[in-house]
């Protein structure tokens, strides 16, 4: 046999496989209806003039685990917060908001801002987005950028 | 809070080092350059070149790991020919020998290391598996038995307890699973331990993982004698660090720390501190215990690669403006400007140019490195 490098050894043990299934992630699945929610809540809280508490709640629940129109729509939520806040403050209190969240909110915030930057609609606010951007690694560094690129917990 | 003596660095050619490891008497050091494995002739503390003995050729694709057993007579080296080989001094001939393993893997030899006893040696493989071989007189090579289940992904890395018995492995799912990996026959029964009490080969007596799933780079083993706690770095950046309490109970603590590094590659871990290395090209000193763990000090000084501020006393790294200038005249003049622009050294702050591939306990407390920039480099911490 020739090609003898080119048998695929894995089909003779497909039960050793590192499957899509044991990829996911072990936290608990979001409906749409609970992003939904969620997402009510934030717009209240946006409302009121609460942006922190509105910017801490969405980035307390994403949707690690449902399908890609909940994901969608969350990161929709998160974009509003950050559009919003930008409209009532300046760029320079970025830095204010970001270090007032814990550690896992602001790794979720940069994955976020990454997955916003890749949709059409973030696309068009490039400024709003590269100055969270820069706000946000001014204050944690490169460490959400590591964990944004390996996490499996993706957003 | 830095070292006051500066490293000793071998720059042994430009070829990438995946592993290193010295003899046990610091006069012998093995490094992996591509298919082989050379060995060079040094002497503690020595700051001369190491000369350059013997070229260990029998494997046909990367070496990935060297390890010298724990009395120095043999050099046990893995590759991704799927092959590993343990190698010994025939001085009739004067030269290297191997002696072949019966590894039984379809896919690369990733990691080796030898138990601490040095009468068998474990083998990590991307083919799921890892064998644990030991040597077998009649047939005059080495034999292995497979601890499978429940893996499922490639090892990268190997640490042995010191009972000789159990064996720790991080995987490229996120998990460190403890193994027994106990040869009837060869080993004695261990001491219960915070570990499990009764061990036949393959009991998992531990499965963590980080949290967010990315591969585990290394794995050690408290080397405080006792080894009743266990340390591991991921891809996302950080350092865990489990205290089982025993069998069947979950951990007394588990300690996860997230730095702002680029991750670990490697890690040391004695008694209550944990020293890191990895693609950020320096090392990391953290210290703790059971009710948490914090950065002690970085052990370089470096760049502030977010900020762009360069380092107060010699700027030797390029900025990205300066960067940004070098491609401007490029694109504009079609050429590189030949006046080197001031202060425009490529070099890193650092001592290792490119990713820290290995950490090593040298003499005296200090530690060896081996880098993708060809370097061995011994600290004093």
């Amino acid at each position: 046999m020739d090609d003898w490098r080119r048998i695929d050894i894995d089909a003779l043990e497909p039960e050793n496989h590192l499957c899509k299934l044991d990829l996911i992630p072990q936290v608990d699945p979001v409906s749409p209806e609970q992003a939904q929610a969620v997402a009510q809540s934030v717009k209240q809280n946006l409302s009121l003039g609460k942006f922190l508490e509105a910017l801490q709640t969405a980035l307390d629940t994403p949707p690690y685990v449902s399908d890609e129109s909940t994901k969608v729509l969350h990161a929709e939520t998160v974009f509003e917060v950050l559009a919003s806040i930008k409209n009532n403050h300046n760029a320079s209190e970025y830095g204010n908001f970001v270090s007032q969240l814990s550690s896992e909110q602001q790794d979720t915030l940069i994955k976020y801002i990454y997955k916003i930057m890749g949709m059409p609609f973030g696309a068009k606010h490039g400024a709003l987005m590269l100055g969270w951007f820069e706000k946000t690694v001014d204050v944690t560094g490169m460490g959400p950028v590591v964990r944004f690129f390996s996490d499996r917990r993706t957003v | 809070m830095s070292s006051s003596n500066s490293p000793v660095v071998y720059q042994l050619g430009h070829k990438p080092i995946k592993d290193h490891c010295y003899s046990p008497n610091f006069d012998l050091l093995a490094v992996t350059k591509d298919n082989v494995v050379e060995l060079y002739q040094t002497s503690l503390n020595s700051t001369a070149r190491p000369k350059l003995i013997a070229t260990l050729e029998g494997h046909d694709k990367t070496v990935t790991s060297v390890d010298f057993s724990p009395d120095g007579s043999r050099i046990l080296t893995c590759s991704q020919d799927r092959n590993a080989l343990v190698w010994e001094y025939n001085a009739q001939q004067g030269q290297y020998k191997p002696t072949l393993v019966l590894l039984r893997i379809n896919r690369a030899a990733t990691v080796c290391r030898w138990s601490p006893k040095g009468d068998k040696f474990a083998v990590g493989s991307a083919d799921r598996v890892i064998a644990v071989c030991y040597y077998e007189e009649e047939n005059d090579w080495w034999v292995s038995k497979h601890l499978k289940k429940p893996l499922k992904s490639t090892i990268t890395s190997l640490s042995w307890h010191p009972n000789n018995v159990l064996l720790a492995a991080g995987s490229t799912d996120g998990h460190v699973r403890v193994f027994s990996a106990f040869i009837k026959g060869l080993d004695e029964k261990p001491e219960p331990s915070v570990w499990g009490t009764k061990l036949p080969f393959q009991t998992l007596v531990g499965d963590y993982t980080n949290v967010s799933g990315s591969w585990v780079h290394d794995v050690a083993f408290n080397e405080d004698g006792e080894a009743n706690s266990l340390a591991f770095v991921s891809h996302d950046g950080t350092l865990s660090i489990v205290y089982p309490q025993g069998e069947g109970l979950p951990p007394a603590a588990f300690v996860s720390i997230k730095t702002g590094y680029l991750p670990f590659r490697s890690l040391l871990f004695l008694a209550d501190s944990v020293i890191a290395g990895g693609y950020n090209c320096n090392l990391i000193v953290f210290e703790g215990d059971q009710n948490g763990w914090k950065e002690l000090y970085v052990v370089e000084k470096q760049k502030d690669l977010i900020h762009d501020e360069p380092p107060k006393d010699d700027d030797q790294e390029i900025s990205s403006h300066q960067a940004l200038n070098m491609f401007k005249q490029m694109d504009l003049k079609g050429r590189v400007n030949s006046k080197p622009l001031a202060g425009s050294g490529k070099a890193l702050a650092t001592t290792h140019q490119n990713t820290i591939t290995s950490l090593r306990w040298y003499g005296d407390g200090k530690v060896s490195t081996s880098g993708i920039d060809g370097k061995i480099v011994i600290f004093d911490l």
